[in-house]
């Protein structure tokens, strides 16, 4: 039995001299988040300040360091905020009788607490995702683009995320999916193999693609997920985008995972 | 015919997409995206999210210091504190009737017995004897706590309440030939008359 993860039998959530002897004995880290949770909610009005004060101190801890544990360091604050607000909708919630968010919570108790920093950095990539105003114009076929490619190189008009960066990539490569079981561009790891260090993929996605949806179109493209296809599942498809565009923000990662690697050679 | 109040709203989709997709794959999005359209941006938006989190797993995870957790708990104690604070403000000095905290609340007798019977289960009756005044205390523990957690009232507030009611019952209809009374009954006397069943009778009449 692991004790750590909440496999004590917990008192009744009503049951003041049971949660007494728990927190005398020690044992709260012990008891499912859930069964706190439930305790406090229950015991708050009608117990001394004491045991109710024990129960917020344990659950309050074990939600903070549950919060920080999740939410990464590249938000604003280095998501502090993020953190600091869900914990106090939190006990908001357990202090409230009846709504169903309380008796979620009482019930799952982890996913529950999750989801809401989860919903909040989705909404704030939303807010923070810039409006794509890029404008791709097809140019004729240039005599040098890879076989397998869509005959078309992309000019970027008016690109408000990066300029420069689509030019430092040089052209796209122009296939229809990455290479089987290839998950990087093997020009891309020569680099890394020169100089013996590993680039951590997720930390630098996490610190220089601010952008969710590119992020998700590259995690998909590592994958091995085509940009489109007909038959298959597609990049463009699941991001509900054009296939130029899904190109277009692979590109751009690739250029700029280049550029990164470049500063380590 | 179709049941509009089973259509889910955004965040029970959404909660259900990472419960049932902790790492969602292209056929997963695409599946949840096409089944709800019209949340299909959120979606996407979450299962960045998700991805970005599934990478972060096996991590060490970082510990938060011990100043920041302790303006947490007060921030935490001050919300339990304010939710305290506001019935009591409502309350003023008067007591509330029982009537008065469950229109509050926002329910009803009914659902309030759905709420006190929990898994066990409770007659109606019971419930509607407490609250019009026929019910004297004092009452089984089991059913004191049950009520005060359904509705959030302390002990101290529960009693106010009952003494309120049999102090001002309320009456049923009056029959033609005598006025109209309320014989206060012992709330084992409510219970063992009640309609329910010999074990919901057994464990609201038990005690912890």
């Amino acid at each position: 039995m692991d004790a750590s993860r909440g496999e004590e039998p917990p008192p009744d959530s009503t049951d003041v001299a049971g949660w007494k002897r728990v927190v005398a004995n020690g044992l709260l880290d012990r008891l499912h988040l859930e069964a706190v949770a439930a305790a406090l909610q229950d015991l708050r009005l009608n117990t001394d300040l004491g045991l109710r004060n024990d129960l917020a101190k344990n659950l309050s801890d074990r939600v903070y360091r549950l919060l920080r544990g999740q939410v990464g360091r590249n938000h604003p604050n280095e998501g502090w905020d993020i953190i600091d607000r869900v914990h106090l909708q939190v006990f908001e919630a357990l202090a409230q009788p009846g709504p169903a968010d309380a008796k979620g919570l009482r019930q799952a108790f982890v996913p529950r607490v999750l989801f809401r920093p989860k919903d909040a950095v989705a909404k704030e990539a939303r807010e923070r995702r810039i409006p794509d105003e890029t404008v791709v114009k097809p140019r004729q076929k240039a005599a040098a683009d890879p076989p397998g490619g869509d005959g078309e190189e992309i000019e970027f008009v008016d690109v408000n995320r990066q300029p420069d960066v689509a030019e430092a990539a040089g052209p796209p490569d122009g296939e229809e999916a990455p290479p089987a079981k290839a998950r990087w561009n093997p020009a891309l790891l020569d680099g890394v193999r020169a100089t013996d260090q590993q680039i951590d993929t997720d930390r630098f996605l996490a610190e220089n693609i601010k952008d969710d949806q590119k992020r998700l179109a590259f995690r998909l493209y590592m994958d091995d997920v085509p940009f489109k296809s007909k038959k298959h599942h597609s990049i463009a498809k699941a991001l509900g985008v054009d296939e130029k565009t899904a190109r277009l923000w692979i590109e751009e990662i690739k250029a700029q995972l280049k550029e990164k690697i470049g500063d380590l050679t | 015919m179709t049941d509009r109040s089973q259509t889910p709203g955004r965040d029970d989709v959404l909660f259900a997409f990472h419960e049932v997709c902790p790492r969602p794959t292209v056929e997963e999005i695409i599946d949840w995206t096409t089944r709800y359209p019209q949340f299909a941006d959120d979606i996407r938006a979450h299962a960045a999210v998700a991805r970005d989190w599934a990478a972060r797993e096996g991590l060490p995870a970082e510990e938060p210091d011990e100043t920041r957790l302790a303006r947490a708990y007060s921030r935490a104690l001050n919300a339990l504190y304010r939710a305290d604070a506001e019935p009591k403000a409502a309350e003023g000095d008067a007591a509330q009737s029982f009537h008065d905290i469950i229109a509050a609340r926002g329910t009803s007798v009914a659902a309030l017995a759905r709420e006190v019977g929990g898994a066990v289960g409770i007659g109606r009756s019971v419930l509607a004897d407490l609250v019009n005044g026929a019910m004297r205390g004092p009452v089984g523990q089991r059913f004191l706590d049950a009520v005060c957690r359904a509705i959030a009232i302390t002990h101290d507030r529960f009693y106010a309440a009952l003494e309120k009611a049999l102090a001002a019952p309320r009456l049923g209809l009056a029959k033609a030939d005598a006025a109209p009374t309320v014989n206060a009954r012992s709330y084992e006397e409510v219970i063992r008359d009640s309609d329910m069943t010999p074990e919901q009778i057994r464990y609201w009449l038990g005690g912890d």
